[in-house]
């Protein structure tokens, strides 16, 4: 399970917890996303 | 004619309020939570990350309606990113010696970001567009790969 730190600026109290679900949920889309959008562009680079 | 009048000189710069500052080892995401509401935010970062390893940024822990366009200094890379689910910044594998500086703009109908990310061996320019008018309460920080391990991040404010 992916760590988290958590910092609450209104207190500045700091925890490293496990994600929660819906934390997990973005992590997991985003990093998913992020994974094919690399191969997407090793495969269509522009010479600049 | 009336009389003019020249216009005050505005304070140049932003003022801007450190509202947190971290400095994370063994976890892979930063979660500024509780965020004083502010017009502007910024963000910075300097330290080493994975090689091959970036980072992507996240708003109130939403992962939807992100667009954003990457100018990459590599001279071989231009990337628009499109509708994704983060502001990512610093691809293509160059997280390394790497520092951000990002400004979130909160007051505009939707929330604006530009921002660079500074590196060893390239230079990424970036700007991007999160499609709400949501007030920004938090923000999270996240490596793509491994654990931040050095560095520290601070976020501020400004009206």
């Amino acid at each position: 399970m992916p760590k988290i730190l958590v910092i609450d600026c209104s207190t500045g109290e700091e925890v490293i917890r496990d994600m929660n679900t819906e934390e997990l949920a973005q992590y997991e889309k985003t990093t998913a996303e992020l994974t094919l959008k690399e191969i997407t562009e090793e495969q269509t680079p522009t010479e600049g | 004619m009336g009389s003019s009048t020249f216009p005050t000189p505005s304070v140049g710069g932003r003022n801007w309020v450190e509202i947190a500052s971290s400095t994370p080892t063994g976890v892979g995401t930063v979660s500024f939570t509780s965020l004083a509401s502010y017009n502007y935010y910024r963000v910075t970062y300097y330290g080493d990350l994975s090689t091959n390893s970036y980072l992507y940024m996240r708003l109130n822990n939403s992962a939807t309606n992100y667009a954003s366009t990457i100018i990459s200094g590599f001279g071989s890379w231009n990337s628009v990113y499109g509708i994704t689910s983060s502001f990512t910044f610093g691809s293509n594998g160059v997280g390394v010696q790497q520092s951000l500086m990002v400004t979130l703009d909160n007051t505009s109908g939707l929330t604006t970001a530009s921002g660079t990310v500074f590196s060893g061996v390239g230079m990424n320019s970036f700007e991007g567009a999160w499609f709400t008018k949501e007030q920004i309460n938090r923000i999270d920080l996240t490596t793509i790969t491994g654990n931040f391990s050095s560095g520290t991040i601070k976020v501020y404010g400004s009206n």
